[in-house]
């Protein structure tokens, strides 16, 4: 076993990890070894023991780190070759053929193992290998130490048809042995090497002469390997061909320039994943416009949410090839955001966007501006149909969009999108007073253009909604006028066959008296000083103490209310029409006096029914 | 060579599931929308023996041995006019004039027995012109007019006329939550019935239980048939995909019977498959063979919404597919057997059954952020007869009683000429399935007692 150095990747018991500090370890006697765990949570804490920092981990966890004997014997490395043996092409002397190890037993049962002999036997024909998996290996170079070459067998003699290899959780130290694995597997097009941890990327020799090892690779994952994105930048410019990079979960929060060095594979890239790194906004991936092939982005997990990160200003563009972006699970707190995509993503179509607070909060946005107190802890309640609604106004927002989270968003779709979303804009508009509908259009860009296709819809200010409302504030009146055919005394009312005409104005209750019978007057063509208003309550009162007959009928006046205390309209002239059914009940009738009392006052309810009468 | 296989393809979610399966199947094979070999093809170890599933024209051409059959005509036009128009025989796309309006009876009586005569004589068309067949795959639903009355029909009509043959069934089971129709459950129990005696394995797909796998595992917030399907094809790819390559187990259809069927009547195994990923995720995590495995134990995964831990299993098939060595295998099942809660009936003639495939699973190119299933580098199916989905048919006959103790809708078929009493037999006869259940079930638990080693 050699003995350790600074960056070596070791393996114990299955753990793989790299060593990051040789030396003494203050309070305990000997030597150890300071290794970061590949697992974050494997270790106990971040290279600071007791106070004392004695070496940094690539990893932000807080546990990433342990101490360990060097004297603790790490796994046997492997090679590429006995990697591949071992796994695909057991030794039948060591490895016990299928069906002679002890069959394994369910209730008394044996679990039969069909024709495994025939799949190993398959298998076992190295040669004949296209696809490779070896993660988590221990394969940490491509030959045995000391002269390959002697070994007599190449890996281009003994599986030279591979053409996906995966090459993940290894204990690859540097970028060579990939290389040198490589350049020997001219059908290859698809490479993992995730979860590695690659030294000196920028100045190894190898790499740098790569040739043409990699000139069939199209699609090439280097995740969780911690490189920085000029390091991924310098790998992948070592691919000619390449069209899908995976550079998820490396600790990215902000891409630099894509060297000009690397531009071979700015024009054929057409997917790029960036998934579960450390972006806060669109622009800190500003560099990416210079892929003039991408299609796709895939920056989910990520905590962006601002299109422009604070320092600058300026939105970024990216190339109109980008057709699809994914964006789940991530910050996005505002439409507004939603609203300003198609500027910097000009060809996007297909959007994914769950998981965002945004999308299981819809209201958020709104609430922002004018709280309604009960939109926030209803949203909680009703995720499922939140999360509806953000689809919807999602799909309207976006007139491009084709696809969203993976459905395909049908004509008919969009129109009911589009026509809810403007529903919502309008109802967002009757909450407002006027003056600030301007300020509510403003967030809804489409306003204009949605009610072009739709029409504009009719901003309803409902009466149940907050008292402050005007809506609140008026009533129903419902007037009627009886015409007569003789133009008599109002005594005769009863006479001859009475047309009656109606007419149905709302007035704010803060109107006087006067103003009302203005209105009726205007109304019905009458003068309003010679009219007289009578508000038919619709209730019945019984006539308690006095009997009237026909003769109060008509005409008699207030005053009189001996019997009728029931004064809910306080201080209100009273007065009752005869129309006493079985003898002791009349329905109540008030005038509404000449006054400037105000409307509101003298009526009671939404909606009143009043009589006009001429004088 | 192998004897071949016909599909059938009945109503309109037979069909349309029928167009998934076919467009997983030519990827598979390495073949183009039209049926010849596609160039590009890319990733092909061996494009399989095509002759189980495919006819070989004089012109290169493989048309599928498959027919479509539907009462009402738009789903047969859509595959005339979609893009796999060129692929299939017009002659073996059937489709009448007059819908089932998702009644048993018209489906089974009045409409249905127009039809059943020229579909089955084109059945034996095809039939004829095989070497050796082996069986029939038909895929129907239970809950509409077509895929319930139709498909008992044509299965009776299958079981007189070719008895000796075997008879598998892919069977879309009603779901309160994607449902359609509201007599799904009286079509459902009637189709049972009379299948029951007819089908020799029934794999039972819930479309409830694949819309929540779409929720969950593959995040699609308002997965569409379309999503469901290609899932649903992705299992019935595992499935038959050792009828169609090297595989070891179920080489032949008959096999799936011996393996999985203990008694004629329980013949309804549970189907569960991982990994089930949306393909933006695969490449975070690592699918090692143990924990597919386990994964297929899960509820989360099957295609019934049932609880297998309430249940006792009777046999297992489980079907490794791609990058799966012995080994790992080996291990995997180890693992499986300490853990508890997996038990296996004692008494029960079937067994335990593990097979590996060498072919990589694949998967339909996804166009951008389209429907996302994972491109994979291995997968299982598994394949189950549990006493656990008894469950599913109790929950059936819940909802049956439920209307027919008012007689609700029974009009509707008694109208077609159907007779009232055919009601109360059919629900006899579930209720004596669901009785079945229960007795495999209990006796084992005798047996449990004293074969208990754990």
């Amino acid at each position: 076993m050699s003995s350790a150095s600074v960056g070596q990747r070791r393996s114990y018991d299955g753990a793989l990890c790299t060593v990051r500090y040789i030396g003494e370890v203050a309070g305990t006697t000997g030597s150890w070894l300071g290794v970061e765990w590949d697992d974050p949570s494997r270790g106990k804490h971040d290279g600071q023991h007791k106070g004392v920092r004695y070496f940094s981990c690539k990893n932000k966890s807080k546990t990433a780190a342990s101490f360990v004997r060097p004297t603790r014997l790490p796994d046997e490395p492997e090679t590429f070759l006995s990697a591949v043996q071992k796994k695909y092409a057991p030794d039948p002397s060591t490895q016990p053929a299928p069906g002679t190890q002890a069959p394994i037993r369910f209730s008394g049962k044996v679990a039969e193992e069909v024709g495994f002999e025939k799949v190993r036997r398959q298998q076992a024909q190295l040669e004949e290998l296209q696809y490779v998996i070896l993660d988590s290996a221990r394969v940490a170079r491509t030959y045995p130490e000391g002269e390959a070459e002697e070994k007599g067998q190449t890996i281009g003699q003994v599986c030279p048809k591979i053409k996906e290899l995966d090459l993940s959780r290894n204990l690859l130290e540097h970028f060579d042995p990939v290389v040198e694995i490589c350049s020997e597997l001219p059908l290859l097009r698809n490479l993992k090497v995730n979860w590695n941890r690659f030294r000196n990327v920028l100045e190894d020799k190898k790499l740098e002469a790569a040739g043409d090892a990699f000139n069939g690779v199209t699609e090439l994952s280097l995740e969780d390997t911690f490189l920085g994105w000029n390091e991924v930048c310098h790998i992948a410019s070592k691919f000619p061909a390449l069209t899908t990079l995976h550079a998820d979960s490396n600790q990215l929060s902000v891409l630099t320039a894509i060297s000009p060095a690397a531009v071979s594979f700015t024009s054929t890239l057409t997917s790029l994943h960036l998934e579960f790194n450390d972006f806060t906004s669109l622009s800190d991936l500003a560099p990416i416009s210079t892929l003039t092939n991408l299609k796709n982005l895939l920056l989910k997990g990520n905590n962006i949410s601002a299109i422009t990160a604070p320092t600058s200003p300026e939105a970024p563009s990216f190339p109109p090839s980008v057709q699809y972006l994914d964006i789940s699970y991530n910050r996005v707190g505002s439409w507004a955001f939603v609203d300003n995509l198609p500027g910097s993503f000009p060809g996007l179509t297909s959007l994914r966007f769950t998981h965002n607070p945004i999308y299981e909060h819809p209201d958020l946005d709104s609430a922002s501006s004018n709280p309604p107190p009960s939109a926030h802890s209803s949203s909680q309640k009703q995720g499922v149909s939140k999360t509806d609604e953000a689809y919807m106004l999602l799909v309207a927002r976006l007139p491009r969009l084709k696809i969203l989270n993976f459905s395909t968003i049908s004509p008919a779709d969009r129109a009911d999108a589009e026509m809810f979303y403007l529903s919502r804009i309008a109802k967002q508009l009757a909450a407002v007073p006027e003056a600030a509908e301007p300020d509510v259009l403003s967030r809804h860009r489409r306003w204009a253009e949605l009610c072009e296709a739709y029409g504009e819809p009719s901003v309803v200010r409902q009466k149940e909604l907050n008292p402050t409302f005007l809506e609140a504030r008026l009533v129903n009146a419902d007037f009627y006028y009886y015409h007569h055919h003789h133009l008599g005394p109002a005594q005769g009312e009863r006479a001859g066959e009475p047309k009656m005409e109606r007419r149905s104005v709302q007035i704010p209750k803060s109107f006087d008296i006067y103003a009302v019978k203005g209105i009726a007057g205007k109304l019905f063509g009458l003068k309003p000083l010679g009219v007289k208003l009578v508000w038919e309550t619709g209730e019945w009162d019984p006539v308690a103490g006095f009997d009237e007959d026909e003769g109060e009928e008509g005409e008699s006046d207030d005053e009189d209310a001996s019997g009728q205390e029931q004064g809910q309209e306080q201080g209100q002239e009273e007065k009752k029409e005869g129309e006493s059914k079985t003898g002791r009940w009349v329905k109540r009738e008030v005038e509404l006096k000449d006054g400037p009392r105000q409307f509101g006052y003298c009526v009671d309810g939404m909606d009143v029914k009043i009589r006009v009468e001429r004088r | 060579m192998r004897g071949e296989v016909l599909h059938l393809h009945i109503g309109q979610a037979g069909a349309q599931l029928g167009n998934s399966a076919w467009e997983l199947y030519l990827l598979e094979h390495g073949l183009g929308q039209d049926g010849r070999p596609n160039p590009d093809a890319k990733d092909l170890a061996d494009g399989g023996s095509y002759d189980t599933f495919f006819t070989e024209t004089s012109n290169g051409k493989y048309v599928p041995r498959s027919i479509f059959v539907d009462l009402d005509p738009s789903p047969i036009d859509e595959i005339r006019t979609g893009d796999y128009r060129q692929l299939f025989h017009p002659e073996l796309l059937i489709s009448g004039k007059e819908d089932a309006a998702n009644n048993y009876a018209r489906g089974h009586y009045t409409v249905g027995k127009e039809m059943i005569d020229p579909v089955i004589e084109r059945i034996r068309r095809v039939a004829d012109n095989c070497s050796s067949l082996q069986g029939f795959l038909i895929f129907h639903s239970f809950g509409g007019g077509t895929g319930s009355g139709f498909g008992a029909l044509l299965l009776e009509r299958l079981s007189t006329d070719y008895a000796k043959k075997c008879k598998l069934e892919f069977t879309v089971y009603p779901a309160p939550r994607v449902s359609t129709a509201v007599v799904e459950p009286y079509n459902a129990v009637l189709s049972t019935h009379s299948t029951i005696e007819n089908a020799d394995c029934t794999f039972l797909v819930d479309n409830e239980a694949v819309y929540d796998i779409c929720r969950r595992n593959l995040d699609i917030p308002r997965p569409s048939y379309e999503h469901l399907n290609r899932l649903i094809a992705q299992v019935v790819s595992s499935i038959t995909s050792s009828l169609r390559f090297d595989g070891a187990l179920n080489v032949d259809l008959n096999e799936f019977q011996t393996n999985l069927v203990p008694y004629p009547r329980i013949h309804y195994p549970l189907i569960s498959y991982a990994p089930v990923v949306s393909a933006s995720k695969s490449s975070h995590e690592s699918f090692k063979v143990s924990e597919l495995t386990f994964q297929c134990f899960e509820p989360n995964n099957q295609m019934v919404v049932c609880d297998p831990r309430k249940g006792k299993y009777m046999a297992v098939a489980l079907l490794y597919r791609g990058d799966v060595v012995h080994r790992d295998c080996s291990a995997a099942v180890a693992a499986l057997k300490s853990k508890s809660s997996f038990n296996l009936v004692e008494w029960c003639p079937t067994g335990f059954k593990i097979g590996i495939n060498y072919q990589k699973p694949v998967t339909v190119p996804a166009a951008a952020g389209d429907v996302g299933l994972a491109p994979v580098d291995r997968s299982v199916s598994m394949l189950s007869n549990t006493t656990a989905i008894a469950e599913a048919w109790s929950r059936l006959d819940y909802k049956f009683d439920l209307m027919y103790s008012k007689r609700a809708f029974v009009h509707w078929y008694v109208g077609e000429g159907m007779e009232e009493g055919e009601f109360s037999e059919a629900r006899e006869d579930l209720a004596a399935l669901e009785k079945d259940y229960e007795e495999v079930a209990q006796d084992s638990t005798e047996f449990d007692e004293e074969g208990a080693e754990y």
